[in-house]
């Protein structure tokens, strides 16, 4: 009976004694998630017959919606963006391509560097880093329009010029968001 | 979030109880030990339980990490150590919480071999596994993880607040052998479920493109009941608990049990509970997504009117599909199975039961109890070894250690105590853990109240 009662008395006293040590639950506050997110872009194998489908033209372009900033996550939390090139080149002429983010208005957002795409280079990678910090309008691109021209525009592209241009890209987003 | 997150702790807090009831597991012959195997031996004429009082459990376990790892003040950076959590969390890690309040319950003798009890519980029953890959993508992205297969398989989850209407039958077959049986009508209030998922997103480095994205052969669901009516959120508690009470998402199920003496001093006791289902069919809203879809970009044609964006979207539209119903479903309850072999010695002594008819006891035992339950990714499993003391007639301790999925140092300890018709149990799991309960994986309570009659 005394054992009971000194085993009762231990558990209540045990119960009422349990506590927790001091924790501290304002420190999620500073936790942020920071993912890295990789999206393919545009990429496109483009050889004379395009350029003289338009009349032997020097130039051509594409433009394409691209609405990854209409989600509000990426919106609010976005760091920077890198964007990766990547070109081949089998003609025999020098090209530059151009690529600009545009607004839903087709106001410039942001110019990147030219690509200069010379004559016969299979292996041209370029890369650039667009700080958020530092282009805060960015967040507002809702297109992208990329063009093609030929750094010699008073020769066109003839039927016997053979090969082609492979273009790539890609991006990725970072982010940085509190829980 | 920190709301969030104190809410949680508070309900934590007060609902620490216990589903491996295995200090409860055939401790002085309670009459909540027949909810854990109609099998076993009672004594009394009959048995009132106090309202609302006579049975309150709940049970609350985290695997892999505990809330001290992350929010104990201790100068390490809070990114180092959800890192350090998210390093060793395991696919199959979980947090589950089932609570059980007893709102009546009572018994009587039918005759000298026969036990009628019968009772109304509510109860909880929520586990969520930790998807370990979609926490990693959600917290660094897929740049850092070329190639490799994020797992849908891992997002399983299952809530379920029911109330169970019950009557059983405790039989006494022969000196050696009681066998009982329990008709349940199980009625769902609530339930969402999410099991079965398959499916994986990989990046990798494309042919066309620079990199590309796969969902491969996605298959997840979502079935949900007592939630959406008419196409609104129900939020109503009252609703949810008077659906507890024979409602429209109802159904069956047994519990199974026996003791079996093997000689005067040793005896098996075994039981396989809620062998049930539920039959959802009221206020239903399924979601199902389906499909496989690779995405290496945009592929550019020159000076054309293309719509590339919105052509993307319909073709992720037409490859992933999501589709919704409201389907009836059937939900399996999570069948669990206690044996249990139980060796007594120590002093003999008499005591007197139902009809003046006196019986034996000894004042100790010790044996050994298995527990496992049917989770949705995995069987789980607790081990107990335990020691049992009769103070007196209507005195009873019992000290339990336990091995499981939280702890291989679970401590448990009960107490009964009968004053006058009164009897009163207590039970504290995990006791080495009461100093810091931040620390645990698990914590366990349960108590009730009873008036018993010889």
């Amino acid at each position: 009976m005394h054992s009971l009662k000194t085993l009762s008395a231990i558990l209540v006293t045990l119960f009422f004694l349990s506590c927790s040590q001091s924790l501290d639950f304002d420190q999620i506050e500073d936790y942020a998630v920071n993912p890295s997110i990789i999206a393919p872009l545009a990429y496109f194998t483009i050889d004379a017959a395009n350029f003289l489908a338009f009349g032997g033209v020097t130039e051509i372009s594409e433009t394409s919606d691209f609405k990854v900033f209409e989600n509000s996550f990426f919106k609010q939390n976005l760091t920077k963006l890198d964007f990766e090139f990547e070109v081949s080149n089998q003609f025999n002429r020098d090209f530059t391509m151009t690529i600009a983010l545009l607004d839903d208005n087709n106001n410039l957002i942001y110019e990147f560097n030219k690509i200069n795409i010379n004559a016969n280079n299979l292996d041209i990678k370029q890369k650039e880093v667009i700080e958020f910090v530092v282009h805060q309008n960015i967040i507002n691109f809702t297109r992208v329009k990329f063009t093609l021209s030929l750094d010699d525009a008073s020769i066109p592209i003839l039927a016997s010029d053979l090969g082609d241009i492979e273009f790539k890209s890609a991006v990725i987003i970072y982010l940085e968001a509190n829980l | 979030m920190r709301k969030t997150i104190s809410l949680f702790l508070f309900v934590v807090g007060f609902n620490s109880f216990s589903q491996n009831k295995a200090v409860l597991y055939d401790f002085a012959g309670l009459p909540q030990t027949l909810l854990l195997n109609p099998g076993l031996e009672t004594n009394y004429k009959y048995h009132i339980g106090v309202p609302l009082l006579s049975g309150f459990s709940t049970d609350i376990g985290i695997t892999g990490f505990t809330v001290s790892d992350v929010f104990a003040i201790d100068n390490a950076s809070i990114s180092d150590k959800i890192s350090a959590v998210l390093q060793n969390l395991d696919n199959a890690d979980y947090l589950k919480i089932n609570s059980q309040i007893e709102v009546f319950s009572a018994g009587f003798r039918w005759d000298k071999k026969t036990y009628i009890s019968f009772g109304f519980y509510q109860e909880l029953d929520a586990i969520v596994y930790f998807p370990k890959d979609f926490i990693t993508l959600f917290n660094e992205g897929n740049s850092a993880y070329l190639n490799k297969n994020f797992n849908i398989s891992q997002l399983a989850f299952k809530l379920d607040l029911s109330g169970v209407l019950h009557a059983g039958i405790t039989k006494k077959v022969s000196d050696e052998l009681t066998v009982g049986g329990r008709f349940k009508i199980y009625s769902s209030a609530l339930n969402i479920e999410s099991t079965n998922n398959t499916g994986t997103f990989t990046t990798s480095l494309g042919s066309n493109n620079i990199y590309v994205n796969q969902l491969n052969n996605i298959n997840f669901n979502q079935r949900s009941s007592g939630i959406v009516a008419e196409n609104e959120n129900t939020n109503d508690s009252t609703t949810f608990l008077k659906n507890t009470f024979l409602g429209d998402n109802s159904g069956v199920g047994l519990d199974f049990g026996l003791t079996y003496h093997i000689n005067p001093q040793l005896h098996f006791s075994g039981s396989i509970l809620d062998v049930g289902f539920v039959h959802h069919k009221k206020n239903i809203k399924n979601t199902a997504v389906e499909g496989s879809f690779v995405f290496e970009g945009i592929e550019f044609e020159y000076d054309s009117s293309r719509s590339y964006w919105q052509e993307l979207d319909a073709t992720l539209k037409e490859q992933i599909v999501t589709s919704e119903n409201q389907e009836s479903y059937i939900s399996w309850r999570p069948t669990r199975i206690n044996t249990a072999i139980k060796y007594s010695f120590g002093e003999k002594r008499s005591k007197f039961c139902y009809d003046n008819i006196s019986k034996d006891f000894y004042t100790d035992a010790f044996g050994v109890q298995l527990y496992s339950i049917f989770r949705p990714i995995s069987l789980q499993f607790a081990a107990t070894g335990f020691y049992e003391k009769s103070f007196s007639k209507k005195m009873h301790a019992k000290v339990t250690y336990t091995v499981d999925d939280y702890s291989y140092s679970n401590i448990g300890v009960g107490v009964s105590f009968q004053l006058w018709k009164i009897n009163f149990y207590g039970i504290l799991d995990n006791v080495l853990e009461l100093s810091d309960i931040s620390k645990a994986n698990g914590f366990q309570l349960q108590f009730g109240f009873n008036l018993l009659f010889n």
